[in-house]
């Protein structure tokens, strides 16, 4: 499903009009995608969950390059995993770098490589660069460029609770969940936290709140991406979201 | 000689609100009185539960209080345009205020603060044009040379938060209102429109707004001159493909041109 579809219909509209296309603001989505050793072992018809994981987000970047050149192109896209080889930057050049050509890139060139599962679950430390970042990139736009930047979005996606680098849980979720809150009030941070089957939902309350936790009921990585990009959207909030994943089943 | 006015007004619902199957938040109103025009936007917050109510009250009350004031006796030069704005805002924003407080007791589910929204008056009486605003709209004039100017911008600034503006009825944004007398004795067009338009009408340098687009403002003022106007053609291009691909917020445009 693509959330833009709606605008896809014929209308009779004047003759063309050349509105001005470039942005003067940004925004800043960071993605945090879980690929520690359960998406590898977990399988959905045969399929090892990364494998369709990659499979899906072929389908899925096309789309929102589309999209990066119309509704979302003041977005820019950090893109961070964590599971196999530690935490890691995907997007962009690969590197944890705020400067232009870094870790950030806008919507309409989105890439990513070939995801790897494995390994322990460091989500903590991986919101912890996700944030560091992002203020970073609010700095550097701000006093390079001149441009405004809007609130930041981070997305959450795990199958699983957090641990350290060497896969043992931990507790350093409780005290993230407290600078995340301060986020929240004083720099318009939106988290919304989408939880695939085997997630604990008790650390993703408590990251992203009770109203922008979205537990899913089965791995349709399909369906997770779609509601990403919808939540990537300007002017969309947890209840849009919640009625796009759950429909009228309101929890 | 009495100034008579072709004017074109349109509004239509953002992608999220079109998606969510509700209505927008925009509000807008025309009105003419013997010679002096009358155009009122107003943009009520999404972050806020009643904000469309917001926006309809407040351009109804524009209209309700500002006409009979324009009806007496307008002012005729720039010091009396800003004893008028002076009495305009206070009277204006007084009434939302009650009209808020009231409403949310009679409802009692929400504060006064949930009918928040913008809000953009301007009134057009050659050589005057004088524009009363809190908020985030835009005025864009054009002279007889073709020359558009920014006549109110939107605020910039690095640091500032898209969409992230002064509503009423909060006292302060009253206070903190943008008055502004211009005299313009070669006007021949007047755009006024709320935030959703301002990255696709408006040429930035970095996060301060520069100019209005020359090209696209001829366009759309193509719209309005012509001998017989289409009076759907701006909520088409409004509510249409093109300009919903390039914003997803709610977008109110009135086009105004002296006959």
């Amino acid at each position: 499903m693509n959330p833009f579809a709606l605008f896809e219909e014929d209308s009779d509209e004047p003759d063309e009009i050349p509105f001005i296309t470039d942005t003067h603001r940004r925004r800043f989505v960071a993605l945090l995608i879980d690929t520690s050793w359960s998406m590898a072992a977990t399988q959905n018809n045969g399929v090892r969950a990364i494998d369709a994981l990659n499979r899906e987000l072929a389908r899925w970047l096309p789309s929102v390059r589309a999209e990066g050149r119309g509704p979302l192109r003041d977005v820019e896209f950090l893109v961070i995993t964590f599971g196999a080889g530690g935490v890691g930057v995907v997007s962009g050049n690969g590197t944890p770098s705020a400067e232009d050509d870094g870790a950030f890139v806008p919507a309409s060139r989105l890439e990513l490589p070939t995801l790897v599962a494995g390994g322990a679950s460091p989500m903590v430390a991986a919101v912890d660069l996700a944030l560091t970042l992002v203020e970073q990139r609010r700095q550097h736009v701000q006093t390079v460029h001149a441009q405004q930047t809007g609130g930041p979005r981070l997305i959450l996606v795990s199958d699983g609770a957090p641990t350290d680098e060497e896969g043992n849980p931990t507790d350093d979720w409780r005290p993230l969940a407290r600078r995340l809150e301060q986020w929240r009030s004083t720099r318009r941070l939106q988290l919304f936290a989408f939880g695939v089957p085997g997630v604990d939902d008790e650390v993703m309350r408590a990251l992203a709140t009770p109203s922008g936790y979205f537990p899913l009921d089965d791995l349709d990585l399909r369906k997770l991406l779609d509601l990403i990009l919808v939540a990537t959207s300007d002017h969309v909030d947890f209840e849009r979201v919640r009625s796009q994943v759950y429909g009228d089943d309101l929890r | 000689m009495t100034t008579r006015w072709s004017v074109l007004g349109g509004s239509a619902a953002g992608g999220a609100h079109v998606r969510a199957g509700v209505s927008g938040q925009d509000a807008y109103a025309v009105h003419e009185v013997d010679g002096s025009l009358l155009l009122v936007t107003a943009d009520g917050a999404g972050s806020r539960r009643c904000a469309a109510t917001g926006a309809s009250l407040v351009v109804t009350l524009a209209v309700q209080i500002l006409v009979p004031l324009l009806g007496d006796q307008p002012p005729t030069s720039a010091a009396a345009w800003s004893g008028w704005l002076d009495l305009a805002g206070e009277r204006l924003f007084r009434r939302f205020r009650r009209a808020s407080r009231a409403l949310a007791r009679a409802v009692g589910e929400f504060e006064p603060d949930d009918l928040g929204t913008t809000v953009t008056v301007v009134v057009a009486r050659p050589p005057w044009v004088a524009v009363l605003a809190v908020g985030d709209g835009l005025v864009v004039v054009r002279a007889a040379d073709g020359n558009l100017d920014l006549l109110l911008a939107p605020p910039g600034g690095a640091d500032r938060h898209p969409g992230a503006t002064t509503l009423l009825p909060n006292a302060r944004a009253g206070k903190q209102a943008r008055r502004l007398v211009a005299r313009l004795p070669d006007l021949t067009g007047l755009a006024v429109c709320t935030d959703g338009l301002d990255s696709l009408l408006v040429e930035y340098d970095g996060s301060r707004a520069r100019q209005p687009g020359a090209a696209v403002f001829a366009q759309l003022f193509t719209l309005v001159e012509g001998a017989e106007t289409d009076p759907s053609a701006l909520v088409r291009l409004l509510s249409g493909r093109r300009v919903g691909a390039l914003t997803d917020d709610d977008r109110t445009l009135l086009l105004a041109v002296p006959r």
